[in-house]
């Protein structure tokens, strides 16, 4: 079984940003190890010399028309503003607001 | 006049023979859904009459008729929930490719549609607002993730609904609620106001009674889309023509048995495949027996791939632009992570861990390469296969609806009922669920029928003609008249 340890869960939830309840916590690694352990299956076909699909994807391309400008519709969705821009909070840890 | 369970044409002609009008349409189609979604869990919002602007309705092939739309995929001026407290009050400032092709064809959507968070489940137990039941018997699932539209079919509000597939989500809960439901080919509908879960997987499928009306709204939306690079140059076409009650001459099916014989099929199902199949038979198809053993791979590989590339696309929900922000924050890390944790439901975070950790280094060469190496080996296991037979027959799911949280115990075996259905979304290919039986307890049963890429019209002649010469698709289930 592919085991989660509590520090690796952790760390997936911090490469995640998300933080987990306490529930969470406790139920999350036998819920991940139980799905990765099932997903391992894949890994009988390590050995085999099989091209990726994704290698043949192209772009595509279409003429640069412009659209109405939507700037304003978009930020009234924001759930802080200031004039045209995003607020956020402090970005510096330890830093008071 | 009740309209309860009128399937699309039978609404066309009595508007136009003005037996009926576009207002009272609309009044039944409100009056019985305020009567019996309360019990049902259909639908997050239905939109009131007087904000559909009944007056302003276009004329076109879908003049007037109601649908429900899941509330994944975007309406402009309503709200796109996601069935997620993340988005909850979230209003779309735009409509999805899908749903301006259906406006400009004249047909009303009438409501937000139910669904697993973000497309994510198979039960519609995992929604954040309500859980969605099965018409049929309300103490089980309607199946998911497209639970909503599904049933708001199935219990006669509205004759056709969109819904979406990443591994199964409209085929499975069509099936448990004894409907038609279509996964198109990967690139036929624009996914442009689709909210992305995996979006090599993604793709807007439609829900309906019959497979005629199936055929008529997939003709509206089905198109290339500028605004979707994914999106396949083919032409319009016209998916009604030429349906009718004869298969196709030498029509050749290929009875998937990998699939038919699988573990833990429940002998009802099976016993209904196998007279499905004597019926396709007796109708003149060539029925052959066929072998795909790399499906065997299909719920692993999908686990990862969807997974993957859902952590990726539902990073963007960071409480910055839009949706939910978490109050009382002591920096933007802190921001981040606190309205993750608030704004999202658990299933959803599994499934971002899931993928980061697929895609981590070190573990994304044993899982996510792997994965894509099964994708090609079924696909090329299909494409062999198909062209052998002209198009597979499989069971969309290995047992009736299930009692509501008959699985909380075992969420793997719930991610697991997307078995069958999940292969044919690692290919890119079509599949068609249609209603093919009953159990003895009165719980639809499904039949999928797989094409080739672009075999949509092909799916639509056999499943119609299929649907002349059984009833399963007029069954009703009771006491939403």
């Amino acid at each position: 079984m592919t085991l989660i340890s509590r520090a690796e869960l952790l760390a997936l939830a911090r490469v995640s940003n998300i933080d987990l309840t306490a529930e969470e916590l406790e139920s999350m690694p036998v819920r991940l190890a139980e799905v990765l352990q099932y997903a391992a299956l894949v890994k009988e076909l390590a050995d085999l010399p099989i091209p990726l699909d994704y290698h043949k994807n192209s772009n595509v391309m279409r003429p640069d028309t412009p659209i109405p400008d939507t700037a304003q519709e978009i930020l009234a969705r924001a759930p802080e503003r200031e004039a045209d821009y995003f607020v956020v909070p402090r970005i510096l840890e330890g830093v008071a607001r | 006049m009740s309209t309860a369970f009128m399937t699309i044409v039978e609404l066309q002609q009595k508007l136009a023979n003005r037996e009926l009008s576009l207002k009272e349409l609309v009044t039944d189609t409100h009056a019985r859904i305020m009567r019996h979604d309360p019990q049902l869990g259909a639908l997050l919002e239905l939109f009131d009459a007087k904000s559909l602007n009944l007056d302003t309705i276009k004329p076109g092939r879908l003049h007037g008729i109601p649908g429900a739309i899941k509330d994944n995929i975007c309406q402009k001026e309503r709200i796109t929930s996601c069935a997620s407290r993340m988005l909850a009050n979230f209003v779309s400032p735009y409509d999805a490719t899908a749903i301006e092709r259906l406006k400009t064809e004249g047909a009303v959507p009438i409501g937000r549609a139910n669904l697993d968070e973000f497309a994510m489940g198979s039960s519609n137990e995992n929604s954040a607002f309500k859980k969605c039941f099965n018409p049929w018997d309300v103490s089980r699932v309607a199946g998911g993730s497209s639970g909503g539209p599904i049933a708001a079919v199935a219990a006669g509000f509205v004759p056709w609904a969109l819904g979406s597939e990443t591994g199964g989500s409209v085929r499975l809960p069509a099936a448990y609620c004894g409907i038609v439901g279509l996964k198109p080919t990967y690139g036929r509908v624009s996914r442009y106001g689709l909210v992305a879960y995996a979006s090599s997987l993604d793709q807007i499928g439609v829900a309906t009674r019959t497979v005629y009306d199936n055929a008529l709204v997939f003709s509206v939306i089905a198109r290339p889309d500028t605004r979707d690079s994914s999106t396949l140059a083919t032409p319009p076409f016209e998916y009604t023509q030429d349906l009718t009650n004869k298969l196709p001459a030498g029509l050749r099916i290929g009875v998937v048995e990998d699939m038919v014989s699988a573990d833990g099929m429940d002998t009802e199902v099976v016993n209904a495949l196998d007279a499905s199949i004597k019926k396709l038979e007796s109708m003149g198809a060539i029925i052959k027996r066929v072998r795909i053993p790399k499906l065997a791979y299909s719920a692993a590989a999908y686990f990862i791939i969807s997974r993957a590339e859902a952590a990726s696309n539902l990073a963007r929900f960071d409480g910055v632009r839009y949706g939910y922000r978490a109050p009382n924050v002591a920096n933007l890390a802190d921001m981040y992570r606190t309205t993750r944790k608030e704004g999202f439901g658990t299933e959803v975070k599994k499934r971002i861990l899931v993928g980061n950790y697929v895609l981590s280094a070190g573990k994304s060469g044993e899982f996510y390469d792997n994965a894509k190496k099964a994708q090609s080996l079924i696909r090329a296991d299909i494409t062999t296969t198909l062209q052998e037979v002209d198009v597979l027959l499989m069971p969309t799911h290995p047992a009736p609806a299930f009692k509501v949280g008959a699985f909380a115990a075992n969420p793997l075996q719930a991610d697991l009922l997307d078995y069958f259905t999940c292969g044919v979304n690692l290919a890119g290919i079509p599949a068609l669920s249609i209603p093919c039986g009953f159990t003895q307890s009165n719980l639809p049963i499904g039949l999928q029928l797989v094409g080739p890429h672009l075999g949509e019209h092909l799916l639509f002649k056999i499943g119609h003609a299929y649907q002349q010469h059984t009833d399963w698709h007029l069954r009703t289930p009771e006491g939403y008249r």
